[in-house]
């Protein structure tokens, strides 16, 4: 947005001489959309929801971590959708076809297990938002309580309820089982003069975005096709998302991402609430809305991290990393960097337990800052010893 | 709306919000500002049948002074106090506490009489009641009756006032310039209610304490007075080893319970750490 640019600005490498990509670093960059939001004029989901005459969705969420979800019983007069109703709709389902890796299917709406507090069971429609409230607590779910898995040590330990239906063989709740060695790991870890080793764990988090998740799906009837208005991330994979689980060709779902007021990557994932709401106005052939709530987007939105590590690094005298042995236990692995090592040992694994989904969320806590970790303890080490310490340290 | 349905009713007087609320009974709830009430509401948390505003009575705003007192009437903002020109060191604690107090817009809006009756363990305004021994004045279809500040809080969120009654003022004493005060606080985010709130005030001859006050918010279900810490510091020296025995004691005395906020022995630390801080931060 150049027009935007005032009289006497300072930092435009195009125009100081300054055009390597260095020249960039430590700069403040100009926005194209930003002078719009500053000014108030923001375009989000919720005023393409105001501008629209459509149904409001109410989600109507577990209350408990676990259980056998009996009935739902649905009060007279009241429009609600279960997980009966969405028969032939197919879950989220990941693609990714490896062996160390099991993939687990997500329902739409729960169907005989409610799996975290907060998971969608019915979906409630109503000419606003507050008679959609209204009638959401006309919706009474019948629960048989099961004991939740809670915990890694939850998880893992013999005897361990299933979380969900597939797992390992012989390892109920344990998804993901990834193991890589470098040719040279075991010579080099053996033989380096010191080694150290780092356990740290970190906490689940959430992202918290200022404006929580949203949509609007309005449906054209002349053409059949639906526009879903969303605040998110990751419009195409939404669209194929939600194409492949309601079995309909590309075509009739358009995805527009407006201003989005915070991610984070809590809005980087295909969410179920999305399936459900462009069902819905297919359905009823009727534009359909639906705005989180602030207590929904703590309770029921994508968590992310909830991890822990375990890095042993060997070291030659002068302090350099020789070799790194990770194991990485993890409610959602995030090894996204190419870890530049000479040799590398890792194990990761993934387990999955009674909380809400997680997604990879911006900052603090992946493989790297672990990395990081062992690196400042060893330079701790060097630095108050003039050495390197011996094998078997820890810190 | 996100609250599930109530009645409402805009009371022309103090008579009329009685009326409303004997009629009302248990399903009555009085709005003053609302910083409490209505996101409780709006969470649906809190449901209640029917709201009696009591937003329009004007003659309930203000401070005045009745001789050595000084009345707070229930409506009165906290904003109106933290920017009071009040003198001596009650209006430096009601200017100190009152900043600490959520965030300006809640400020704004919020009443000093609402805090009182909403009863919260760590409101400054509850601490400040027992501190200073108030006195609140309560008005029901009857009688109106004074409330002394220790018996007012009965537990967490709640207070000695009936359904029909209305808690109009509340009185606090006007200390001399001999008194000093502070205020010591600490919460995790900006905003937040206090983890632990500590509130000291003494009077003090020739660097001699002859009188402590110490109130602890967020160590029980109500604020309550540090008899432990008061007792050794009157007729002793403002001296930091004298603040530091206080601030030990204080901390031994308190049994807290832990919650998703703190354990009982992080509040329990945080009452030593904080007792002292006030003490320090009052003598300077």
């Amino acid at each position: 947005m150049t027009g935007e640019r005032q009289a006497g600005e300072r930092h435009d490498p195009g125009t100081d001489g300054a055009t390597t990509a260095a020249a960039w670093v430590g700069r403040s960059v100009r926005r194209a959309g930003d002078a719009a939001i500053l000014r108030g004029e923001g375009h989000y989901v919720a005023d393409a929801i105001a501008e629209q005459n459509c149904l409001h969705a109410v989600f109507v969420r577990s209350p408990v971590a676990a259980g056998v979800l009996r009935a739902v019983d649905v009060a007279a007069g009241v429009w609600a959708l279960t997980a009966a109703d969405l028969a032939g709709v197919a879950g989220i389902c990941p693609t990714m076809d490896r062996p160390d890796y099991v993939p687990v299917t997500m329902p739409v709406l729960a169907g005989d297990a409610v799996r975290f507090v907060g998971e969608p069971v019915a979906m409630v429609l109503a000419a606003s938002p507050a008679a959609a409230l209204d009638a959401a607590e006309q919706v009474r779910l019948d629960i048989d309580r099961g004991q939740p898995v809670l915990s890694v040590a939850d998880a893992i330990r013999a005897g361990a309820s299933q979380v969900h239906d597939v797992a390992f063989p012989g390892d109920v709740n344990t998804v993901v089982d990834g193991k890589l060695t470098t040719p040279g790991f075991a010579e080099v870890f053996e033989s380096a003069p010191a080694t150290v080793t780092v356990s740290c764990r970190c906490a689940r988090q959430s992202a918290l975005p200022i404006e929580t998740r949203g949509s609007l799906a309005v449906y054209e009837r002349a053409t059949g096709r639906v526009t879903l208005t969303t605040s998110t991330q990751v419009p195409h994979v939404t669209r194929t998302g939600i194409c492949a689980a309601l079995g309909i060709p590309a075509d009739l779902l358009r995805v527009v991402a407006p201003d989005v007021g915070g991610a984070f990557g809590q809005k980087m994932c295909l969410a179920r609430e999305d399936i459900a709401l462009v069902y819905a106005a297919r359905l009823l052939r009727r534009a359909v809305a639906w705005v989180e709530t602030r207590e929904e987007n703590l309770k029921a939105s994508w968590h992310s991290r909830e991890q822990q590590y375990t890095l042993t690094g060997a070291f030659d005298p002068d302090g350099r990393l020789l070799a790194l042995r990770a194991d990485i236990g993890t409610a959602h692995p995030e090894v996204r960097e190419a870890v530049q090592l000479p040799e590398l040992q890792a194990e990761l694994a993934r387990w999955q337990r009674d909380f809400r989904p997680t997604v990879e969320v911006t900052g603090w806590g992946d493989a790297a800052a672990a990395r990081r970790l062992i690196l400042d303890c060893q330079a701790a080490w060097v630095a108050g010893r003039g050495t390197t310490g011996g094998r078997g340290d820890s810190c | 709306m996100k609250p599930a349905p109530f009645d409402y009713l805009r009371a022309a007087s103090v008579a009329e919000a009685v009326a409303a609320l004997a009629e009302f009974g248990d399903g009555g709830k009085v709005l003053a500002g609302g910083q409490s009430l209505l996101p409780m509401m709006n969470f649906r948390l809190a449901r209640p049948d029917a709201l009696v505003d009591i937003g329009g009575l004007g003659e309930l705003r203000g401070v005045r002074a009745d001789g050595d007192f000084l009345e707070i009437g229930a409506l009165t903002r906290h904003v109106d106090l933290e920017r009071s020109a009040i003198g001596g060191p009650v209006g430096t604690l009601l200017r100190s506490a009152g900043a600490q107090i959520g965030h300006l817009p809640i400020r704004v809006r919020g009443t000093f009489g609402g805090s009182l009756a909403h009863a919260d363990p760590a409101s400054e305004w509850c601490l400040l009641a027992v501190l200073l021994d108030a006195t609140m004045t309560v008005t029901g279809p009857a009688r109106t009756r004074i409330i002394a500040a220790a018996d007012f809080f009965t537990t967490v969120f709640t207070t000695a006032l009936e359904p029909d009654e209305l808690l109009t003022a509340a009185r606090l004493p006007s200390l001399d310039r001999t008194w000093r005060v502070a205020v010591a606080e600490f919460a995790r985010r900006a905003g937040d209610f206090a983890i632990v709130a500590v509130m000291v005030a003494c009077s003090v001859r020739d660097g001699v304490i002859t009188d402590a006050r110490v109130s602890l918010g967020g160590v029980a279900d109500r604020p309550v007075r540090s008899g432990a810490a008061e007792s050794l510091l009157v007729e002793r020296p403002t001296e930091d080893a004298v603040f530091r025995a206080a601030a030990d004691a204080a901390a031994d005395a308190v049994t807290p319970s832990s919650d998703i906020h703190g354990s009982a022995e992080y509040r329990r630390e945080l009452v030593s750490v904080l007792v002292r801080r006030a003490l320090e931060r009052m003598a300077s």
